[in-house]
């Protein structure tokens, strides 16, 4: 219960640090500091994914709404991470550890698979974003760039997120 | 049951899912002039593509009417090409009266041989249109055939593709004309003998109908010389690939030549 609680505010205070992140840090064209794959990724895989979508529409629209940005834009990029984390973790995880993970991590599924998760999670939010913020307006060589760069930095930043959590179930 | 349970879950999740993505883009499209612009644009190349193929699905739909109301309007243009032809030739140009060499009736294949010797077509005419024995069968492709028996309903025609059948054609660049046969092997191939030796026939020129039988009207197209060889020193034989697909026959039109008898009676030495 006391985990369950602690996971919660866990979530929220990411949250809050996202909208911290989206109106105050401003790292330049290239790079989008984002947590709501963390977040989304650290909701347990048992979730019905109803409702996981629901939670995850929430999400995004709330982070639109706090950081001022284009309000359906997180939302969009969210939704369809949530609708993907599954067949993503079951193209990844191995078979055997599959039903008995909860939160996938680098303890329960392996360091390398669960960077492949992490990865292929974040890569699909920061194209889905970067795609609807940029494409059309942007030329493909920034819209690349950016997507790589932020996929990148966003992956180190879940890991070391991830690390700093004491305990998982 | 379970599994059934299971689908409608699938489904609704689904819909849940598409639910919110549109409704994302619909937040993001009243919110953001640019992705409104690029939103719009998109589902308006969605739409564009969509009317495009109900078009051509409701284009589809009526190449029947189609076929048939081009069809009309063949025989009628051909009638018109006739008139035109028949007042070419009329001195007094003060009292123009049509008189055209042929008139054209429809018909349609019934049945279609091409893989014998002495290979025959039935057409759905027959007296009671006005078909006769002796009437030639064209396409705006080629020479089909001649009317060899005509029934109430029905015509059948010794079909070009027959070793006994010959027709007169000519070359169009140069007028060489000469006997058209089929080769009896291909469907698709005849043979133009006795073409002058001294004739500048080529591969690639067309043939077409001479004209002279009066049967047939003149320069209707057959087909394209392939090869030319010559025969003993004196004369050419010409390899010609038929425009006319005889496996595929459909829509012809029966020529009705309107001075024939004319014709015969001066060829028998009859005229008054």
């Amino acid at each position: 219960m006391q985990n369950k609680i602690f996971r919660i505010l866990f979530l929220v205070l990411l949250f809050v640090l996202q909208v911290i992140i989206s109106e105050y840090l401003n790292l330049g064209p290239f790079v989008y500091i984002c947590l709501v794959p963390i977040i989304i990724l650290n909701i347990p895989l048992s979730t019905r994914t109803w409702i996981l979508l629901l939670e995850a529409f929430a999400i995004g629209l709330l982070l639109d709404m706090f950081s001022n940005g284009v309000l359906g834009l997180n939302s969009a990029a969210a939704v369809l991470l949530a609708a993907c984390r599954k067949p993503i973790y079951k193209f990844t995880a191995r078979r055997d550890r599959q039903d008995k993970t909860e939160i996938p991590n680098a303890g329960n599924i392996g360091a390398n698979k669960y960077l492949e998760y992490l990865a292929a999670c974040t890569a699909l939010y920061i194209l889905t974003y970067t795609l609807i913020d940029g494409a059309g307006i942007n030329p493909f060589w920034l819209i690349l760039a950016k997507f790589l760069a932020s996929t990148a930095v966003n992956v180190l930043v879940a890991l070391l997120i991830n690390r700093a959590i004491p305990e998982r179930s | 049951m379970k599994s059934r349970n299971g689908i409608i879950a699938n489904l609704a999740t689904l819909l849940l899912f598409i639910g919110l993505e549109v409704l994302s883009f619909v937040l993001i499209s009243n919110n953001s002039v640019i992705q409104r612009y690029r939103i719009m644009s998109s589902i308006r190349d969605v739409q564009s593509y969509v009317w495009n193929k109900r078009v051509g699905f409701k284009q589809f739909l009526s190449y029947k009417t189609e076929n048939e109301r081009l069809w009309e309007e063949n025989v009628t243009l051909r009638q018109q090409l006739e008139n035109i032809r028949s007042y070419q030739f009329q001195n007094d140009y003060d009292s123009i009266e049509f008189n055209p060499d042929f008139t054209y009736l429809q018909a349609r294949v019934i049945k279609s041989f091409t893989n014998r010797q002495h290979n025959c077509i039935i057409l759905n005419k027959g007296q009671k249109e006005g078909i006769k024995e002796g009437m030639g069968v064209v396409t705006d492709r080629g020479i089909i055939g001649i009317v060899n028996a005509v029934s109430e309903n029905y015509a059948q025609l010794i079909s070009f593709l027959n070793i006994e059948q010959s027709i007169s054609a000519k070359v169009l660049k140069s007028g060489e004309f000469g006997p058209m046969v089929w080769s009896g092997d291909a469907a698709d191939r005849a043979i133009i003998r006795e073409i002058p030796i001294h004739s500048d026939v080529a591969p690639g020129d067309t043939i077409v109908s001479s004209g002279f039988s009066s049967i047939y009207p003149a320069e209707i197209p057959i087909g394209t010389v392939y090869r030319t060889e010559e025969v003993n020193g004196v004369s050419k034989n010409l390899f010609v690939t038929l425009f006319e697909n005889f496996k595929a026959l459909d829509r012809v039109y029966v020529v009705r030549s309107n001075h024939i008898d004319e014709i015969n009676e001066l060829i028998d030495g009859n005229a008054k």
